[in-house]
């Protein structure tokens, strides 16, 4: 399978990074590298594979079911980028 | 009078308890040895006056005989550990301000063992690279030199590159690292160093930034296999934080080593070691024939399913982390470029505040997941990987570990260029199985090329079979001597 503009236009919105046009040709060949080196995983045959049997031998941890953290405004303002009335602010979100 | 920084980490803990150096003393030759190879760039942030705050504080215990597991010895964070109130960047312009409010539990621990913190160390942005090259801060330089071109800078490996660079060149007495694909053995391997990852879990992964979460792992790289296991006792143990931790006691790995293979059945993949170049391949049946010497048994094994390892971490490690990364938005913390409406802000924050190595990796992750390709990709891959973890499990059954060299090459030119990045990721082509089967693997410096670097040796054992490791590791140091060659 190979990339289109179309596709590398759609993952770029998907990933919400801005993708100009410039860059658009060079990173559309060097994914089409990736990808058709990836393909190789077509010739594997796994029928009957189930991905869980990845993952039977770890018990999962269990926990008190109680409040441990939360509620840390001051901790929180102190790597905010912008805040205002203890919220973040960003640009106006409807028109 | 002897050159304190030459001490290894198990010489110098001895020498802080039989008081023939004192913490602060120590503490202030490796600050000036930092200060000496900052050309290096292995460093992203030097926090010396907490450093000797922390040493005076040792001081005081060790004359108390009060002296913790790695008390008064100067080591560095990978700059992907959280430190409470210390700058932690994990390479990136995204975070290159992020004040952590707590401490990852990995360096937690090693504070509560008394360790003194020299800094943060320099790394590919969000680990994602084999050359170190892919920092917002600059690339490292390996303190190595080849004898061919002396001139040449050599990259320190990656993505623990800063870590790598700062222990070679005896900056610090071991370093924390973190392997996703290969990121602390590769490094290890490039810069003459004992790198280990350990099994899945045994090191918590919480306040460690996070790359691909089912295959990151923390581990430490230092001189010798004994210092290697010092940092791993202390940075292990369970933790409650992170769900995926393994409720296991950590044995004291230090004071168990026997350097000895005698007995030991080691595998023997020979389809994935009979492309090597001359000579890498030299030095690796070098390595066989001191195996079997030793008093090992050497199997040939086959397994064929290896050799689809790299697409299939390909495919989940971008996957793991375009889902990961979503986080840095530029709301809330991290960077942030204007935009006018929030989506703009997302875009420029996500397009200026990443580079180039992690948009491709996010672009390639949000394909693979995508409608349409989930299947054909991220399923596809998960089922090999599943496939192959089962036939490394088999092959656990008839053997005790599985030998191949750390990497195809000895350190690269820092300036080396390639236009496909495949070409670069095949360098992780013996280390990523065990990331993906979550196995310990352990690198251990195993001889010289012909143009006098160093090259590495890869143990990978069944899950926790760290003591294994190490002891067969051991057995390959007490040939080579290998730490003679920092000195």
């Amino acid at each position: 399978m190979s990339l289109t503009s179309a596709d590398i236009k759609k993952v770029a919105h998907l990933s919400r990074i801005h993708l100009s046009e410039e860059d658009e040709k060079e990173v559309l060949d060097r994914l089409n590298n990736i990808i058709s080196w990836i393909d190789q995983l077509e010739e594997v045959d796994v029928s009957g594979i189930n991905i869980m049997d990845l993952y039977t031998d770890e018990p999962t941890p269990e926990r008190e079911d109680l409040v441990l953290s939360g509620n840390k405004i001051d901790v929180l303002k102190e790597n905010a980028i912008d805040m205002n009335h203890d919220m973040f602010t960003v640009p106006k979100v409807i028109g | 009078m002897i050159d304190i920084t030459k001490l290894t980490l198990a010489q110098a803990k001895n020498a802080l308890l039989n008081k023939k150096v004192g913490a602060v003393e120590l503490t202030e030759a490796f600050i000036k040895q930092v200060e000496k190879k900052r050309s290096l760039n292995a460093f992203i942030t030097e926090t010396f006056d907490k450093a000797l705050e922390q040493a005076r504080e040792s001081e005081e215990r060790l004359n108390n005989k009060q002296g913790r597991f790695l008390e008064g010895l100067p080591i560095a964070l990978k700059d992907l550990f959280c430190s409470k109130g210390i700058r932690t960047t994990a390479g990136s312009k995204m975070l290159k301000d992020f004040i952590p409010p707590y401490e990852s539990t990995v360096s937690q621990n090693l504070l509560n063992a008394g360790a003194v913190i020299l800094g943060k160390l320099n790394m590919d942005e969000f680990a994602m690279g084999s050359t170190n090259s892919n920092s917002f801060f600059g690339p490292v330089i390996n303190p190595w030199r080849s004898k061919k071109d002396p001139s040449i800078d050599l990259t320190p490996g990656g993505s623990s590159g800063g870590s790598s660079a700062a222990v070679a060149a005896r900056a610090v007495l071991a370093a924390t690292g973190s392997d996703t694909g290969g990121s602390i053995r590769q490094p290890a391997a490039f810069t003459g160093l004992v790198g280990i990852k350990p099994t899945y879990g045994l090191c918590s992964r919480w306040g460690m930034i996070a790359f691909a979460s089912s295959l990151d792992q923390a581990g430490p790289l230092a001189r010798t296999v004994e210092d290697a296991a010092l940092m791993l006792e202390a940075m292990a143990g369970y933790d409650a934080k992170d769900s995926t931790s393994l409720n296991v006691s950590i044995p004291p790995y230090s004071k168990n080593i026997k350097p000895s293979v005698k007995g030991l059945k080691i595998g023997l993949p020979e389809e994935l070691v009979k492309e090597l170049s001359d000579d890498v391949k030299k030095v690796f049946y070098e390595n066989i024939n001191w195996l079997k010497e030793g008093g090992a048994e050497i199997i040939p094994i086959h397994l064929k399913m290896i050799h689809y390892a790299l697409p299939v971490y390909y495919i989940i490690a971008p996957a793991e982390a375009s889902s990961n990364l979503a986080r840095y938005d530029g709301v809330r913390y991290g960077f942030r470029a204007e935009g006018d409406s929030i989506n703009n802000l997302y875009e420029n924050t996500r397009r200026e505040g990443f580079g180039e190595e992690v948009r491709r990796r996010i672009f390639i992750g949000t394909y693979v997941l995508s409608a349409g390709y989930y299947d054909a990709y991220y399923l596809k891959a998960q089922k090999v990987r599943a496939m192959m973890t089962k036939k490394l499990n088999e092959s656990f059954q008839e053997v005790d570990l599985i030998v191949t060299p750390t990497t195809p090459t000895a350190a690269l030119h820092i300036d080396e260029k390639h236009s496909n990045p495949v070409t670069i990721y095949l360098n992780d082509i013996f280390t990523v199985t065990a990331n993906l089967a979550g196995l310990p693997a352990i690198s251990v410096p195993s001889g010289l090329n012909q143009d006098g670097l160093p090259l590495g040796l890869q143990f990978i054992g069944k899950k926790l079979s760290e003591q294994c490791l190490f002891d067969a590791s051991s057995f390959i140091e007490s040939i080579t001597q290998f730490p003679k060659f920092f000195v």
